[in-house]
């Protein structure tokens, strides 16, 4: 093939641009710390990024709406920690209260110390969380119990669970991973209803100093106990299942991560090495396309 | 044959040495001109006379009368030439796409952090957010702020995409303005070479010249070019003459109104004005990238806003809002239309949702007229939407949405987080196969541009050689003449007397 000069300093341009090419995209690399900067560098892996990302992104929310399904249970835990403690205390007052010693002055301090207790019970029952009602079903802005008076005896007090509203438990439910639901809230009417109520009866009785019912409201008062303790574990159990969950979804969190760095970061040892394989053979280009460029032609050397 | 024959050949041969010396001049001097065919003096022995000194027996002989150019040569291979524009047009087809999709990848910006798939992203996580408390009303505030943002995502991106379409008229009308003028400028050419083929000078000058304006030519549109044995050119596209002779054809760039003003090519004299499809050249690849690369890309972003509304529309009007009402369709056409022209521009959040009370994010309500602000399955069941391609059983309208209303179903049971990634590899894959196509052309019009430079380009030592050769040849012919003139002087003057 003949060659002109013109081919020579051609080919010297394009070989030029193309290690300066190379060197340019290896420089993107090591600055970005990325193996592409735009989806068109590799079209697939760009897919499974995006899609990776968006999964990414979804169990974030999970997290999220695990931690937050967490601190409401643990609210909730440690409301029912203080029934079951009212409770306890109530049942040892009426121990007190039912002890022959006791005469009906000492009744009427109890009855007092119950009253008490009725308050403490209201307000556990009526606890918010951030500014929620968490034993009052879907309608969490609504408060759960009112005090009110007997349908059958309106002399006497009586604790009212969602005043004219459905009195059927709604089970609040939070998705913390794809089809995964867990039940966040305590049913508050069976939990605290009967409690409450024996409570204000119990009171009632050692004010009436009637010692025959304060005796079916001590048996009444093991059942409401029993309810807060059942009420307790359940919840218990629910704060270990989520625990469980969390450690999974971080778990995943961490492996998807991972995988995007994979897909998407460059190996920066790799760039590196190859910076700087690319800086040698630009520089030989260079090199070899002005020597090629200098040389002397015949038009120098002849006389 | 005279006595001055020999001074007449001496000078023959200085003259045609003379010329090649200038020939290689030119050469040297045209060795980095764009589109110069290298030349060379071809040289023919001259017609030979009968020689009077070289009477004999036999009879009179032949003797040379030396040297004359013949013709100048200009180097050159049509063959390679048809490649090489065949090369540089899709060449050009393809370095056009590749910055017009470098353009529309920008104005899309997928690759960003404040990309519409982050937005759809957010947008969906926005809801599974509420679902998780629905009962806090920052949650609820963020989502209608999250649905303004991803709204304004879609509408952006169809905003710039159809600037990009619309920014195209003006590069399109410039470069049928340079066809028609190359086209012109071709026929003057071809008027010219015909007229100096008939008075036997060499065009050689005119040839290069058209030859690199066929070059210009094809870097703008893809062409037939068909060189005439008389040395003119025919140009066709699609089978259509743009240059016969000294006549051109025009094209035209005809905004369509149907098509927003876009403009069509077609040529001046047809009277229907049918739009060509040009495939090479920049035109080819600015009609592609703004008719095919565009246009699909619109058409993915109008099919996932439309899915998008129409799957939350019809989950969100089957749950309850705080106030216990039934959920309003979250997203409406701002034009108020059912089938707006581009969905992707026209969708926004219902107006009439003025508070986050409005999120519908519960299946139920407590009681009549009083909301249910705890539960928010129904706005989990939004939430999923991003992912499946099922609905929940109780949500009525969904079973009535058939394939028509929900394109991105239609494009094969896709969920729209999966159909947007699609759009986005799409256009990637373009891109992608527009860049390889500059590779690959690059390479074959380098090597056929090496074919034609190697026959057509000037060698400069091969130019120094020559001019050595004529320049001692052109001395050898000085000296040829100084004897002639000795030998003359001999006769004229030295032989006695007579006549004095």
């Amino acid at each position: 093939m003949r060659i002109t000069n013109r081919m020579v300093v051609n080919n010297n341009i394009n070989n030029m641009t193309d290690a300066m090419d190379k060197l340019y995209d290896l420089q993107k690399q090591s600055a970005t710390h990325k193996k592409y900067l735009k989806a068109s560098d590799n079209p697939s892996n760009n897919a499974s990024v995006l899609t990776l990302k968006s999964a990414l992104q979804t169990s974030q929310v999970y997290e999220a709406t695990a931690q937050s399904t967490k601190d409401w249970m643990d609210a909730t835990d440690f409301a029912l920690q203080q029934a079951g403690d009212i409770t306890q205390r109530a049942i040892s007052a009426v121990m007190r209260g039912l002890s022959d010693t006791s005469g009906a002055d000492t009744r009427k301090t109890i009855a007092e110390e119950i009253d008490g207790m009725i308050k403490e019970a209201m307000d556990v029952a009526n606890t918010k969380h951030l500014d929620r009602y968490i034993f009052s079903g879907f309608t969490t802005n609504t408060v759960p119990f009112t005090m009110g008076t007997d349908p059958a005896d309106p002399t006497k007090d009586m604790a009212i669970y969602k005043t004219g509203l459905p009195q059927d438990f709604q089970a609040i439910r939070r998705d913390i991973g794809p089809g995964e639901t867990i039940t966040v809230n305590i049913d508050g009417k069976t939990t605290f209803e009967h409690m409450i109520n024996t409570l204000i009866k119990t009171r009632d009785a050692l004010k009436d100093n009637n010692t025959t019912e304060l005796r079916v409201q001590a048996a009444q008062l093991d059942i409401s106990l029993d309810e807060v303790t059942l009420a307790t574990t359940i919840n218990g159990s629910r704060i270990r299942a989520l625990e469980a969950a969390q450690d999974r979804i971080s778990e995943s969190n961490k492996e998807i991560k991972a995988l995007i760095s994979q897909k998407e970061e460059a190996n920066m040892a790799e760039v590196t090495a190859e910076l700087a394989n690319q800086e040698n053979i630009y520089q030989t280009v260079i090199t070899i396309s002005s020597r090629t460029q200098s040389m002397v032609n015949l038009f120098e050397s002849l006389g | 044959m005279s006595s001055f024959s020999g001074i007449n050949v001496a000078l023959q041969n200085l003259l045609a040495q003379q010329a090649a010396l200038e020939i290689t001049q030119n050469n040297v001097a045209n060795a980095n001109t764009e589109g110069y065919h290298r030349q060379q003096a071809v040289m023919k022995a001259g017609f030979p006379a009968r020689s009077m000194s070289l009477t004999n027996s036999a009879g009179v002989q032949n003797i040379g009368t030396g040297v004359y150019i013949s013709n100048i040569k200009r180097y050159s291979l049509d063959f390679y030439d048809t490649q090489y524009r065949s090369q540089l047009s899709q060449n050009s087809r393809y370095s056009m796409l590749t910055d017009m999709l470098s353009e529309i990848e920008t104005n899309l910006a997928d690759s960003s952090s404040d990309s519409l798939t982050n937005r759809i992203n957010n947008f969906f996580a926005g809801w599974q957010t509420v679902a998780t408390d629905p009962d806090i009303a920052a949650n609820r505030q963020d989502l209608l702020e999250t649905t303004q943002t991803l709204v304004e995502g879609f509408q952006n991106r169809a905003l710039s995409l159809i600037q990009i379409q619309k920014d195209q008229n003006l590069a399109i009308t410039q470069r049928v303005d340079d066809v028609n003028s190359i086209a012109k400028q071709l026929a003057e050419l071809n008027a010219e070479i015909g007229r100096s083929q008939t008075d036997t000078s060499d065009p050689n000058a005119l040839l290069d010249e058209r030859d690199r304006l066929l070059d210009k030519l094809a870097t703008n549109i893809g062409t037939t070019v068909h060189i005439q044995d008389d040395g003119q050119v025919l140009v066709s596209i699609q089978g259509h003459a743009l240059v016969i002779g000294s006549r051109t054809f025009k094209l035209e760039a005809t905004p369509v109104a149907a098509n927003g003003n876009l403009v069509k090519i077609n040529w001046a004299d047809d009277p229907d004005k049918n739009a060509l499809t040009i495939e090479n050249g920049e035109i080819g690849g600015i009609m592609y990238a703004r008719d095919t690369v565009i246009g699909d890309q619109l058409k993915r972003l109008d099919n996932t806003a439309t899915s998008l509304m129409n799957r939350v529309n019809a989950i969100h009007q089957s749950g309850y809002d705080l106030n216990g009402n039934a959920g309003l369709p979250f997203f409406v056409f701002s034009d108020g239309s059912t089938n707006p022209v581009h969905a992707s521009l026209s969708i926004s959040l219902n107006t009439n949702i003025t508070s986050y009370t409005q999120i519908a994010a519960a299946t139920q309500v407590t009681a009549p007229g009083v909301g249910a602000p705890g539960d928010g399955n129904n706005a989990l069941d939004i939430a999923n939407c991003i992912n499946t391609t099922t609905f929940p059983t109780r949500v009525p309208p969904i079973t009535a949405l058939t394939n028509a209303q929900d394109p991105v179903m239609a494009a094969g049971e896709q969920s729209i987080g999966h159909y947007n990634t699609s759009r986005i590899t799409q256009l990637a894959l373009e891109q992608r196969h527009a860049e390889t196509g500059v590779k690959d052309t690059k390479s074959i019009m380098t090597a056929m541009d090496e074919q034609r430079e190697s026959v057509a380009g000037v060698n400069l030592d091969e130019e120094a050689a020559n001019m050595l050769k004529y320049q001692r040849a052109y001395q050898a012919a000085a000296r040829l003449m100084n004897t002639f003139d000795q030998m003359l002087e001999l006769v004229v003057t030295n032989l006695g007397l007579a006549g004095r």
